[in-house]
């Protein structure tokens, strides 16, 4: 059952005529993963915030977005407000800049529950608290009254997630989520994703530039390259059979540098 | 540089900037262009409807409307540019000290700006009149300094954004000296913010130097100033509604011209609209900016 | 020659009138040989950063020295020409209103070379780096972010810096970039005879780069290693750091 279908979708620059996103057509099916993965340039990001009508308005879309029956392009600012957040929810790639930066973590989990559900501040408390434990996020009490400068990347992320759990989307759109974290905290965020994957069974789409990290998440993988799908399938089709010379370099990409460690490391067996 | 930036500006900026001009060096030339003596005094044409000679009529000494516009210049517009430099400047030194230098430095600058923003500003304006006498000159001191402590503020948070970037850093990892630094890689950067600020103040003082002047403050009959020729009118409102037409309209006309320049400069100055001239033209309704510099 | 000795460093957090302290390194002390890759592995948080600004002299530390050559590295004169830098965000690492030329000229012009030889040199720079001579004119808007990092490689070498520290230079470029980035690294030390220090977290990428292995946590080292011998590696945290590495 497709939970979203993008159809013929075209984005383009109003102010230079530049089409940025090019005929691009795929399905998101309800409890599969899908990884979109390009270089930067390649239109993923664009492609992903069209879906929560989230661009400029400098950027045009034409097409269709059929997300639970209903056409997302021919949806009002307003009806589209209600979508956002409680069932098409997103992550983005700097913890940092996702959270308002002049209140406490508390304020803006509670805001944003509190518009969705209409909770009272204990109910809340008490549900972020949880989903915050399964994050493996301890001392959930203190995290809320943190600001978001004064926490690592990682633990915004994995507060994020945990938001999301809360929220119960239908989709989760997760652009860039390790990107900008650093190798460890990097695992620990993706093993959340993974988790999240598997026990709440939720619709994804996670974003990516490395097509090495997805590989344990995702079902289904979309190459984008210049605005276009250039390839796509099933994720150990796409590693073992690669079809495009791009996928191919792609997947070779740290093959140097994977040698290269796995070498060193063989040293301790030898 | 200048005529670069003539041709990316908008159609309303490069508008404002002729009106802009245009009026400055009306008023610098006063002497010479001016039909009429502003001080003549003639009561037989009080009141008197616009003519051929007197192309805006008379007030109600008789005197040349026009003629009082163009050397209400110089006070009214002329004067603020000029305390509009000194406080600019002043506050952009001790801004760039503060927010390049950091630390105590900072901290002292703040703490001084801090007490003289405190006060406010009509309030400190009036009070340096009190104590110095009235007349333009005592209202421009009193101008400069109250005014430099807000553009030293807004001038170091300016710079402060930018002394954290990557390019400052290489610059000093390299052995630059200090007022290299400021001199080419931070004023530059900050000179757009730096304009549009200033610009957009000249609206604010162009009316609180006409607003001292309509109290009386200012500068005294019968010397012409725009505020002080609505205060004249504004007695007889309303028998003669049109005689607060010249005035207001030159204020209205001049202060909006100053704010569309500051907009229009915020966008001409912004380097991203730059070309190498090598890829094609990324706005279309920009197409001089492709000119090789 | 690189020596950092016994640098201690911290910061003063709480405002105007409490005076806490937050403490960012302790007690770091190693050496670089000249011509050696030394890489300094850490997560963010670690300090590594900080330890990065110090040995560029941009920063002092509260104890402790940094000596190049046997020279304090906060004097400019001794840093000039000498140490390098290249930088993580490649997006303010350059003057937006400087043209790619311009961005390269400039750590040449301290030099005292007559222009036409600064602009021979800069040609002689992108060919190295990699780029046509149509970039000279290119702003940095216009740039890729990996053009925009080889422009920041060529403008680091141009004076031919007996050191270059490489501040998590490749971590914002996307997979296939980094790795053509530290190829084009390695060839340069190869041209240059340059050392290099090497910041980052990931671990992999250092292996590659280099020949010695700072593993930083919490301010401290807590091990020193010969990348060699990597498979060695004695602290808990090392271990933690490799069986993440493995498992990508």
């Amino acid at each position: 059952m497709n939970i979203l279908e993008v159809n013929h979708l075209n984005i383009h620059d109003i102010h230079t005529g530049e089409p940025i996103v090019k005929d691009i057509s795929f399905d998101l099916q309800q409890g599969q993963c899908l990884a979109i993965v390009g270089e930067s340039g390649s239109g993923k990001s664009v492609t992903c915030r069209s879906i929560m009508k989230l661009n400029p308005s400098s950027l045009q879309q034409s097409g269709s977005i059929v997300f639970q029956g209903t056409d997302l392009n021919t949806l009002t600012d307003q009806q589209m407000r209600k979508r956002r957040g409680k069932q098409i929810g997103m992550i983005m790639q700097n913890g940092m800049s996702a959270f308002d930066p002049s209140c406490v973590i508390g304020t803006h989990l509670r805001e944003t529950l509190g518009e969705h559900y209409g909770w009272n501040r204990n109910k809340i408390d008490e549900r972020m608290h949880i989903a915050m434990h399964s994050v493996m996020l301890n001392h959930p009490d203190q995290l809320m009254n943190r600001y978001p400068h004064e926490l690592s990347g990682g633990m915004l992320q994995r507060i994020m997630i945990a938001l999301t759990l809360v929220l119960e989307p239908d989709i989760l759109i997760a652009d860039e989520p390790t990107t900008a974290l650093d190798m460890l905290s990097q695992q620990e965020v993706m093993a959340q994703f993974i988790r999240l994957r598997h026990t709440l069974g939720c619709s994804m789409i996670f974003i990516s530039h490395d097509l090495g990290a997805v590989r344990h998440v995702a079902d289904h993988i979309l190459i984008m390259k210049d605005g276009k799908v250039i390839e796509r399938g099933e994720t150990e089709q796409l590693f073992t059979a690669p079809r495009q010379e791009y996928t191919r370099d792609l997947l070779s990409a740290r093959f140097a540098l994977d040698n290269h460690f796995r070498q060193l490391m063989k040293r301790k067996e030898g | 540089m200048n005529v670069w930036k003539n041709s990316a500006m908008d159609k309303m900026g490069q508008l404002s900037l002729i009106v802009v001009v245009g009026v400055i060096i009306a008023g610098l030339s006063a002497p010479v262009l001016v039909p009429h003596d502003p001080l003549a005094v003639q009561m037989s044409l009080r009141y008197a409807e616009p003519s051929w000679e007197y192309l805006l009529g008379n007030d109600q000494l008789g005197r040349c409307i026009l003629s009082r516009l163009l050397y209400g210049i110089r006070p009214s517009v002329l004067a603020v540019l000029l305390v509009l430099l000194l406080s600019v400047l002043i506050g952009a030194i001790l801004g760039f000290l503060a927010g390049y230098f950091r630390g105590k430095t900072d901290t002292w600058i703040m703490r001084i700006c801090d007490v003289v923003l405190s006060f406010p500003g009509y309030v400190m304006t009036l009070a340096m009149v009190g104590i110095l006498g009235v007349g333009l000159e005592n209202i421009l001191i009193a101008f400069v300094l109250t005014k430099w402590a807000w553009f030293a503020r807004v001038i170091r948070t300016s710079v402060l954004q930018y002394t954290e970037m990557d390019y400052i850093r290489f610059a000093r990892t390299t052995g630059m000296g200090h007022g290299a630094i400021i001199r080419r890689h931070l004023i530059p950067v900050t000179f757009a913010d730096i304009a549009v600020t200033a610009s957009s103040s000249v609206g604010s003082m162009i009316l609180q130097i006409s607003g001292f002047s309509f109290l009386g403050l200012g500068i005294q009959a019968p010397q012409a100033e725009w505020g002080m020729m609505l205060n004249e009118a504004r007695e007889v409102m309303f028998t003669r509604p049109e005689m607060m037409l010249p005035p207001a309209i030159a204020i209205v006309i001049v202060v909006s011209a100053f704010h569309f320049l500051a907009d229009s400069l915020q966008v001409a100055l912004d380097p991203r609209l730059r070309q190498s001239g090598l890829q094609p033209d990324r706005l279309p309704d920009q197409q001089e900016v492709a000119v090789r510099l | 020659m690189l020596q950092v000795q016994n640098i201690e460093k911290s910061y003063r957090t709480g405002g105007l009138w409490k005076k806490q302290s937050q403490q960012v390194l302790r007690g770091v002390s190693f050496t670089c040989k000249e011509g050696e890759c030394l890489g300094i592995i850490g997560e963010s948080g670690s300090g590594k950063s900080t330890l990065g600004r110090l040995i560029l002299g941009i920063d002092q530390p509260d104890q402790g020295a940094i000596l190049f050559y046997g020279q304090s590295v906060e004097q400019r004169k001794v840093r000039r020409g000498m140490i390098s830098a290249v930088f993580q965000d490649y997006t303010s690492s350059i003057n937006p209103f400087y043209t790619v030329e311009q961005a390269i000229r400039e750590p040449l012009e301290q030099e005292g070379q007559s222009r036409m030889e600064q602009s021979r040199r800069i040609d002689e720079l992108l060919e190295q780096v990699g780029l046509s001579l149509d970039y000279r004119s290119k702003y940095p808007h216009e740039l890729s972010g990996g053009e925009a990092q080889r422009v920041c490689i060529a403008r680091a070498v141009s004076t031919r810096p007996r050191y270059l520290v490489l501040d998590e230079a490749i971590s914002s470029l996307d997979v296939r970039i980094q790795v053509q980035v530290l190829h084009l690294l390695q060839e340069l030390k190869s041209v240059y005879g340059m050392g290099y220090i090497f910041i980052t977290h990931d671990i992999q990428a250092a292996a590659y780069m280099c020949e010695r292995m700072i593993i930083f946590q919490k301010g401290q080292i807590v091990e020193t290693i010969d990348t060699a011998r990597l498979s060695d590696v004695q602290s808990d945290y090392g271990r933690t750091l490799l069986s993440a590495a493995i498992a990508r």
